[in-house]
């Protein structure tokens, strides 16, 4: 348990490790376009980069940088001149005010289906959600756009990209969740409670959905990185103002603050997810337990 | 089958592009700019008069190769640490496997475009679509070299494997001849996944302005308009390129998942 624990924050300080030393060696800073100006003579742009500790060796400005990381500030945004936490934070509740509901709504979504398919034996979902599940984010939100525009639905607000979303995440939900089901429902404990006369819902709530559970609870953590990813694009498509926009932006103005830190925190998240699906695991499975 | 002859066409149009569509995907019909299919411009043209369908055809062929290259690329590094980690065991296989798994858990879209952004912003086509191909490989070695560990330990519990073990052969050579051959399958069965996936990832960086950059054409490039998802009222021929990839992609699932099936049932 330590060592899953300890493993998370090697993790977590490896990334943060990394993305600032890709960083620091990229080539050209927030000012690379200020040095060609004719305007400005190089050195102005050298005292601005002395200012903001620009010019410091990257271990240096790592350690700081830490340092103010624990207490929760992620640096300076040099383009909009304010705490990079000021500016992300709104949009990190902008991105779980999309995030959140359409997970849940895309699992309990995948897992109906995935029951309802597993209980008739039904071939034709199936084929159809693994093309879904393949099927990229930017063809199913053109799509989506296509058909708003089509039916005259307004373009703003919440639906679209929720929908989205939910049809990223259901797919993946339910290819797992159908495997799992049609594997416990031809389990032989399964057969075997059957033909002793168990009730069909009683099967379902305490034979089969127990047995299926495992491989899905280690998918919360996967479904949330692929909902994470696809928001990217999803939001940059629909102009939902979430963290993926504000990294494009950051990302094409150098603003490296910001993107090290919605990186570090996006990583921070997910390691924390797939942390908690462990130990959901452990203390849920008999097996796991007992092995550790 | 029909999927699996959906690829083959899909593949060769996209090959034989330039002569299929002789006109040039870059130059601009200032005359026909923002117009409709019609004979001379099959699929409509964009704002600047850019005829659609060579640029979706020239756009294909970029997007393809760059995800193929990169399917190579990504299978060629987690398959040899695939196989190094199942065949050597002991700190080696641990330590291939936690890293992996954390390769397994970064949202990789965010890494690609935070890793991308740690170059310059606009490269030749060609540095770009290299830069691109070997950062998926780099994002992406995790999964076939989890699947290639597996196969190869249990592939060395086979009884002709042990056989060849017990008659002193040296252990390359029960590599190279016993375990190599039992893992071409299902690096087949990878590489048909994972190549719309890197197609993929090439139109959404390039759709992000991250890929090939204008006026190249490639198959994000030409999804950006729909951005403005309200000119699809008037323009709607715009769609049409998105709506000609989804049969790739399709096609795609389909072929992987059957090949997949089929591997898991001969196994």
């Amino acid at each position: 348990m330590i060592r899953r624990l300890s493993a998370c924050f090697v993790q977590i300080a490896a990334i943060s490790l990394l993305a600032f030393y890709v960083f620091s060696v990229a080539p050209g800073d927030f000012y690379s376009a200020d040095r060609l100006s004719p305007q400005l003579q190089g050195r102005s742009v050298a005292e601005w980069r002395t200012a903001k500790g620009l010019d410091k060796p990257w271990p240096e400005r790592y350690v700081l940088w830490c340092r103010s990381a624990l207490h929760g500030e992620f640096g300076m945004s040099l383009a909009y001149g304010v705490p990079v936490m000021r500016l992300i934070a709104p949009r990190i509740g902008k991105s779980a005010a999309l995030l959140i509901p359409s997970l849940l709504l895309g699992w309990a979504f995948a897992l109906g289906m995935a029951v309802w398919a597993a209980g008739r034996r039904d071939r034709v979902l199936e084929p159809v959600m693994s093309i879904a599940s393949m099927s990229p984010e930017v063809i199913l939100v053109s799509v989506l756009l296509w058909f708003a525009v089509w039916a005259g639905a307004p373009l703003t607000g919440a639906w679209l990209p929720m929908t989205g979303l939910i049809c990223v995440v259901s797919p993946l939900v339910f290819l797992h969740a159908f495997s799992a089901l049609t594997a416990a429902r031809e389990a032989n404990f399964v057969r075997i409670a059957g033909s002793r006369g168990v009730l069909k819902k009683r099967l379902w709530t305490h034979f089969i959905l127990p047995a299926a559970a495992n491989p899905l609870i280690s998918l919360l953590g996967p479904s949330l990185a692929a909902a994470v990813g696809s928001s990217l694009v999803i939001e940059a498509m629909t102009g939902w103002p979430g963290l993926g926009p504000l990294f494009l932006e950051a990302v094409q103005a150098r603003d490296y603050d910001v993107v090290q830190a919605v990186v570090v925190i996006l990583a921070t998240a997910l390691t924390f997810t797939n942390l908690a699906a462990d130990l959901l695991l452990y203390r849920l499975d008999p097996r796991i337990r007992l092995r550790a | 089958m029909t999927a699996r002859i959906a690829i083959v066409v899909i593949l060769l149009t996209l090959a034989a592009g330039p002569w299929l569509c002789p006109a040039d995907p870059i130059a601009q019909d200032r005359g026909a700019a923002g117009t409709g299919p019609s004979p001379r411009h099959w699929l409509g043209t964009d704002d600047y008069g850019r005829d659609l369908a060579a640029r979706f055809l020239y756009g294909g062929r970029w997007s393809v190769l760059a995800g193929g290259a990169g399917t190579l690329v990504a299978l060629a590094l987690g398959w040899t640490a695939g196989c190094a980690a199942g065949f050597a065991g002991g700190i080696a296989d641990t330590l291939v496997m936690a890293v992996s798994e954390w390769f397994m858990t970064v949202p990789w879209l965010y890494v690609l475009v935070a890793a991308r952004a740690a170059m310059p912003l606009s490269l030749p086509p060609r540095t770009a679509m290299l830069a691109i191909v070997l950062l998926i490989a780099a994002l992406n070695w995790a999964r076939p070299a989890r699947l290639s560990r597996g196969l190869v330990l249990s592939l060395s519990h086979k009884g002709y494997v042990e056989a060849a073990r017990g008659f002193g052969v040296p252990r390359w050579r029960i590599l190279v001849d016993h375990i190599f051959p039992g893992t071409t399958g299902a690096l087949v069965a990878q590489a048909l996944s994972l190549l719309p996936r890197f197609v993929l990832a090439e139109v959404t960086l390039s759709f992000l302005g991250l890929g090939a950059g204008e006026p190249y054409p490639s198959w994000g490039g030409l999804i950006v308009p729909l951005k403005q998802a309200y000119l699809l009222r008037d323009h709607w021929w715009i769609m049409l390129p998105v709506v000609l990839m989804v049969p790739f992609f399709a096609s795609f699932a389909l072929v992987s998942r059957q090949i997949e099936r089929k591997y898991r049932l001969s196994r």
